[in-house]
């Protein structure tokens, strides 16, 4: 440090010495021309439309793919349109959607060691009502002009206007869906041997007959008893319980002036637990990495529902071991539905949503947003992300097609169905309350939770020699759901006005 | 040259004057301004300035670097973690360090050990990946694409926080059931295990672990610790790496896998922000390695690991040369030369078998574009002096335009005022104080001197236009007064000029002295200044010479009147002489009437003048009023008289011949030289003999007859136009006769003509004997007579007795109408009768007609002349047809 100190010493002098010798110059040509227009600038410095520099941050949840197409678009955003307004835009990713919304709502409570609050975020209504709850969320109607709100879908644009009142406050960049992803290559040798068709997934009955089906065939498989293998998993249990509400005729979470009211029959709660619980208890669902495409990777599953953005994870091989690993290809279906009930498709992927913050640093958000859901930015976020673009221009397959990007085949499939069942379902987004995250959570973690611990139990007992229906009686019973749908009406009630 | 000297009479402006020192001045600044530009430095010291920035630059941003690498590669701990759960495991018997690296299985209980271990380790370090590959044996003898278990986790945002459940965390290598229970999920490339592929770029661990392997571990782990010198790409993956990689080595030397972080490329361009280099996007920063001794090798190369900025898209070669350029480092890329700074990142400890492979961080900028900024400052130097200059030099004009201003237009009001002879000139106010005093100045000694100008003028106005005797008006003055007055006819109504004459003066100068004559004058003139109406010019022209107009009347009577009392004033106004008698004014004048005589002052002058010489040359003391017939007769007598006079100077006068022919045989023998007077008034040769008579001039008559006729017959004779034995008659003047000395000298011009002259006696004149016996017995002449106009009154028989003459002229008065008159018949019979016994010839004079030239024929005349036989002329004509026939006929007859 001490001979760094000196360097800086000599080095000021030396400077100081320059500076002395230009200033002396540069004020006796000042004087002497008597003109002092034209500062000294650099002649390549483009006119920027801000005097200022606007630095402005996003937060996201995404990872992978997502986050890499996205912070490709940034740079790109930076490099042209950014440097022209001098406006830089810093993008970092809080890992999940959950992460994200813990860490929004650290600093949005300027809790210690959070980081300062973003000027964006993505977030799902939820998360963005808490944060607006606490004032914190700009209103980004006035920054849109008429003409640029039509090219969304308005029900896009209003999943944020929480009150009504013609607010924007969550700006959509990215939507996504359910689907059912299929491991096909696997999908097809079971179907030979057994007749299995797709069609036998299009229903949640179906699939969970199905499911059991390929217990069965893959018990069969070994010599050893009771080791079939699952089927299907699920990704995002809370839209489960809330789609699945709604496609039976019901909503789950009612909310009127920012207050909810818990409506969970226990006739919806038990064909839940059916159709999910039960199967998963007797190892004909499962899910046992962090997402069910860390499955599929595995083996462990053939099939699972999640969103259209997950894509991207879905493998292009099943590694059952260091060495024995094959090729497989993807098939994408529709999410089954309950049969005989009205076809809902969720209405997710998280918007952005702007903080509150100067004039200069809004503009530029919207600036930044504007320019993300160009079409052809949009289109390239969505092929590059497995989310479904958000503006009438960009969300078709055949603008998609003609967009110019690289997109497999899979991809086209993905994409295709996703807008299919936004198109052709009814669409359900959750409305927004108070805590909404955290009962959102208790609905994602719930069953899911148990169902694991449950059948770890179960594996365990029949690793001990216990018979796979005896060892699975004990969560089988009335009592057992009773038991669960009681203590989950009321950690939900705990969230109710 | 010219040009020159006219400039230096001119002078030069004040505008000149001072734009030239503004000019000067402008010059020197300039001269300053380059000198110091040039003596500052200013640009290179700038280029310096831009070099050290980026040095300093390069430098901070190495140290920040190094400190992050030195942190991520700091895996001691964790590898002291894995050495002791390894020992465990190993010691437990749950795994074999044989089979160890034979299959994820095999090692499972190990690898799901560490997983929290290593997740915790990526959390605390600035890196993107962590990883732990085992392997017991020498890799040179493994088969190639087998699988060496591991686990290898990542972190694509290390800056962002952390989350509970790892959803930030991706498995890119690692059985599936060892990130489960952790929540991480598979990364699309993910795959169980790690494939071994010797050369490939995918076994980025190898080195480090073979040369640990080999030398049988005899440093410490640390030491073999290794950067891989290149980005290397996980099968599957599509993120390029870099990865610091270290061995595993168990406290007996068993070297059982490596232990590593990663760092993306993409995270190490967030680390190494190129644009910090230069304002612009124009810098790059390499991370490189080199084999070569930065402090002594000129030249250097260097491999590439990494690079980001501007660089980064173009095609940087893998391997850059580097040469030393003084402090500096440059290279050449694409035609253009780089700057280059290096700094050195010692990374590896200096016993370890690394650490000839130095790692660097370079910034490099071309040269064009670190230097931009001291371009554009010495661009915008050479601007601002050129507008100093072109501003400079508009100021100049203008200061000086501004200054000269005023003075200039002092100058020109001046001028102005000289122009138009304006004694006091008028000056605006140039607001400054010195011209403003200075002009002022000029106006007060304009006006004094006008005023002292002006007495003066006055003073000589006074002499020059007043008589100093008499006080009254000189003659200048009072021709300028009246020339002026004439110019405006309206002023003068009837008006009188009277001319007047002091009688006396002369008499009373000669007897009383001058004193008494100035006395008399002055009185003259109070008098007339006295006696005369207001506003009558009065004035003494000369001596005794006054004249008085009398103007801005009615009419003549009202001035008459006034003339009047003039006079009888004057009558009464007397002094008493030194003799004791009174003295009373005499005044001779003439009076001229305006505008009856004329309207022209000079003619009324002249005939005031006129009006009182008429005066003087009858009564003095009168007055009397121009008469314009006695005037005109005047004038005519003074002019002819006058041209006579002049006629006798210049001898104008020419004569005519007229022939005189032979009654018998018509031949011309004679000539009669006629004098033709050649003056515009006086034509006559009658007037001409009468005024010499009244002058006695007749002598001047005489010569200038005698001697003019004969020459100019001597020319006719000359050119042969009368023949050469021809008579010249010239009339003499009876009482007059030359001198001897005349005579001498016509004999000596004519000698000839002198014998063949006739000389005609008129009997107009009374005849003196003397000198008609002078002219003929002088010497030289032939001393024969004609006598002229015989029978018209003076010419008698008295007469022709007393001359004797050799011819007789019949005068014209006989000869008219003689044809019908018997008693002019008996005559001219009885002249014949008389003549011829006596040798006289008869010479018929004034035949006018043929009846009259057939009857002197008839009555037997010897000579004949006249107008019906040849007219007189210059030169003379032959005798007329009909005149010749005539004679013929009568003479054959």
């Amino acid at each position: 440090m001490e001979s760094a100190g000196d360097c800086e010493n000599i080095r000021m002098k030396r400077l100081f010495k320059r500076i002395t010798a230009l200033a002396s110059a540069a004020a006796l040509t000042l004087s002497l021309a008597a003109c002092g227009g034209s500062a000294v600038s650099g002649p390549k410095n483009p006119a920027p439309t801000n005097a200022k520099p606007v630095s402005i941050t996003v937060w996201t949840y995404y990872n992978g793919d997502q986050l890499e197409t996205f912070s490709e678009l940034v740079d790109e955003f930076n490099a042209t349109v950014g440097k022209e307004q001098n406006i830089t835009v810093e993008a970092s990713s809080q890992g999940s959607v959950n992460d994200l919304e813990t860490n929004v709502l650290a600093a949005a409570e300027g809790k210690v060691g959070a980081a300062e609050m973003p000027n964006i975020f993505s977030a799902y209504a939820d998360t963005c009502y808490a944060v607006d709850q606490m004032g914190l969320v700009a209103d980004l109607s006035g920054y849109l002009t008429d003409e640029e709100k039509a090219a969304f879908p308005e029900s896009y644009l209003t999943e944020g206007d929480f009150d009504d009142s013609g607010t924007i406050k969550i700006f959509p960049v990215a939507k996504s869906t359910e689907l059912l992803f299929l491991n096909d290559t696997d999908w097809q040798a079971f179907a030979a041997a057994t007749g299995a068709t797709y069609e036998d997934l299009s229903t949640v009955e179906g699939l969970v007959a199905t499911a059991g089906k390929y217990y069965d065939w893959t018990d069969a498989r070994t010599a050893a008893p009771d080791d079939g293998k699952a089927l299907f998993g699920r990704d995002a249990m809370a839209n489960y319980m809330l789609i699945g509400a709604k496609e039976l005729g019901s909503t789950l979470f009612t909310v009127e002036n920012g207050k909810m009211t818990v409506n969970l029959t226990e006739d919806v709660a038990r064909k839940r637990w059916e159709n999910y619980y039960v199967p998963f208890v007797k190892g004909w669902f499962a899910g046992e990495g962090r997402f069910r495409s860390d499955d599929i990777k595995t083996g462990n599953v053939l099939a699972y529902v999640g969103s259209n953005s997950s894509a991207t994870f879905f493998p292009k091989q099943v590694q059952v071991s260091d060495t024995e690993s094959h090729e497989i290809s993807l098939k994408v279906l529709p999410n089954p539905s309950f049969t005989g009930s009205k076809e809902v498709a969720v209405q997710q992927g998280a918007g952005m949503v702007v903080t509150k913050s100067t004039p200069e640093e809004e503009a530029a958000c919207v600036t930044f947003l504007k320019w993300f859901t160009q079409p052809e930015n949009n289109i390239q976020f969505a092929v590059g992300s497995g989310y479904l673009p958000v503006t009438h221009a960009a969300d078709d397959v055949t603008a998609i097609e003609n967009s110019g990007l690289d997109l497999t085949d899979s991809m086209k499939d993905v994409l295709a169905n996703a807008i299919d069942a936004v198109e052709n379902h009814e669409l359900y987004t959750p409305k927004p309350f108070a805590s909404g995250t955290d009962a959102r959570k208790v609905l994602e973690y719930s069953m899911s939770d148990l169902a694991s611990a449950d059948r770890a139990a179960v594996e365990e007992q029949i690793a001990a020699g216990v018979s796979a229906a005896e060892a699975e009686a004990l969560y089988l019973t009335d009592e057992y759901f009773e038991n669960w749908y009681q203590s989950l009406c009321t950690k939900l009630s705990a969230y109710e006005g | 040259m010219k040009k020159e000297t006219t400039y230096q009479r001119r002078g030069c402006s004040i505008f000149c004057k001072i734009l030239r020192s503004l000019l000067v001045v402008l010059l020197a600044e300039m001269l300053l301004l380059i000198f110091a530009i040039s003596t500052s430095r200013v640009t290179s010291q700038l280029n310096e300035n831009a070099e050290d920035i980026l040095d300093k630059q390069v430098e901070n941003r190495a140290n920040y670097l190094r400190q992050n690498l030195i942190q991520a590669q700091d895996l001691n701990a964790i590898s002291g973690t894995i050495d002791g759960v390894t020992r465990e495991l190993v010691d437990q018997g749950i795994v074999d360090l044989n089979t160890l690296d034979t299959s994820s299985e095999e090692a499972l209980p190990l690898l799901q050990a560490i997983v929290p271990e290593l997740v915790s380790t990526l959390r605390t370090k600035p890196v993107n990946g962590i990883f732990v590959i085992l392997s017991t044996h020498d890799l040179n003898h493994r088969a190639d694409d087998s699988y060496l278990p591991g686990l290898y986790i990542r972190d694509l945002d290390p800056s962002a926080l952390s989350t509970d459940r790892n959803a930030d965390l991706l498995a890119e290598r690692g059985p599936a059931t060892a990130f489960a229970p952790l929540g991480i999920s598979t990364d699309k490339g993910w795959s169980p295990a790690m494939p071994y592929q010797p050369g490939g770029k995918t076994s980025f661990y190898k080195e480090s672990f073979q040369i640990a392997y080999a030398s049988k571990s005899k440093l410490s782990a640390e030491d073999y610790g290794r950067w891989t010198p290149a980005t290397f790409r996980l099968k599957g993956d599509d993120r390029d790496a870099l990865a610091y990689v270290q061995p595993l080595i168990l406290d007996d030397g068993t070297v059982y896998g490596v232990v590593g972080v990663e760092l993306l490329t993409s995270y190490l361009t967030t680390q190494l922000p190129s644009n910090e280099l230069q304002n612009t996007d124009h810098g790059t920063y390499l991370l490189a390695t080199t084999d070569a001794d930065l402090k002594r090798d000129d030249v250097i190369n260097v491999r590439t690991a990494f690079l980001t900025g501007e660089d980064a898209d173009k095609k940087m070669p893998q391997t850059l040369t580097l040469y030393r350029d003084g402090m500096d480092w440059k290279f050449w890329l694409d035609g253009e030369e780089q700057y280059a700074t290096l700094q050195q990142l010692e990374l590896y400890s200096r016993n370890a078998p690394f650490s000839g492979e130095a790692w660097l961080l370079i910034g490099t900028v071309a040269q064009n574009d670190l230097y931009l900024f001291s371009h554009s400052v010495r661009n915008l130097l050479v601007m601002a002096a050129l507008l100093t200059a072109v501003v400079g030099l508009g100021c100049s004009v203008a200061v000086a335009r501004q200054l000269a201003k005023p003075v200039a237009q002092l100058s020109n009001e001046l001028a102005r005022a000289q122009n138009d002879h304006v004694s006091v000139p008028e000056f605006s106010r140039t607001g400054i104080r010195e011209l403003d005093q200075f002009a002022s100045a000029i106006v007060q000694l304009s006006r004094e001197n006008e005023e002292v100008t002006a007495l003066e003028r006055r003073r000589i106005e006074h002499e020059r236009d007043y008589d100093i005797l008499t006080g009254l008006y000189n003659r200048q003055a009072f021709q300028r007064v009246c020339e002026s007055l004439f110019a405006k006819p309206e002023t003068l109504g009837h008006a009188a000029l009277l001319m007047t004459d002091l009688d006396n003066l002369k008499t009373i100068n000669d007897t009383y002295g001058h004193d008494w004559g100035d006395q008399y004058l002055r009185q003259t003139g109070r008098c007339l200044a006295a006696s005369t109406p207001p506003g009558t010019l009065a004035a003494r022209l000369s001596g005794d010479e006054f004249m008085l107009l009398l103007y801005g009347y009615d009419s003549r009577e009202a001035v008459r009147e006034e003339l009047e009392k003039l006079r009888a004033a004057l009558q009464d106004s007397a002094s008493i002489l030194p003799s004791g008698s009174e003295l009373h004014i005499s005044i001779s004048g003439g009076v001229a009437w305006y505008p009856e005589d004329s309207t022209d002052f000079n003619t009324l002058k002249k005939y005031a003048d006129f009006a009182m010489y008429q005066v003087k040359h009858s009564r003095k003391g009168e007055m009397k009023e121009f008469d314009i017939g006695m005037y005109n007769q005047e004038a005519y007598a003074l002019q002819t008289r006058s041209e006579f006079e002049q006629m006798l100077r210049d001898q104008a006068v020419s004569y005519h011949f007229q022939p005189i022919f032979s009654a018998r045989n018509g031949r011309a023998i004679a000539y009669e030289a006629l004098m033709r007077p050649e003056m515009p008034t006086l034509r006559s040769p009658l007037t001409v003999m009468k005024l010499a008579r009244e002058l006695n001039r007749l002598y001047d008559i005489e010569h200038i007859t005698l001697f003019k006729a004969s020459s100019a017959f001597e020319k006719l004779k000359e050119r042969g136009l009368v023949r050469e034995d021809s008579l010249l008659f010239i009339n003499s003047i009876a009482s007059v006769s030359l001198n001897d000395t005349d005579w001498r000298d016509y004999r000596g011009r004519f000698p000839e003509l002198a014998r063949k002259l006739v000389v005609e006696i008129t009997e107009e004149e009374e005849l003196d004997p003397a000198q008609l016996e002078r002219k003929r017995t002088v010497a030289g002449a032939s001393g024969v007579f004609a006598l002229d106009d015989y029978g018209s009154g003076y010419s008698n028989g008295s007469s022709l007795l007393t001359i004797a003459p050799r011819y007789v002229k019949v005068d014209i008065s006989i000869i008219r109408s003689i044809d019908t008159n018997t008693d002019k018949q008996q005559f001219l019979t009885s002249l014949v009768d008389y003549a011829r016994p006596r040798n006289i010839l008869v010479l018929a004079e004034g035949v006018e007609t043929t009846a009259e030239l057939r009857k002197v024929l008839e009555l037997g005349v010897d000579l004949l002349q006249g107008y019906c036989l040849a007219r007189p002329a210059a030169v003379p004509p032959p005798l007329s047809k009909e005149a010749a026939d005539i004679i013929h006929r009568m003479k054959r007859c």
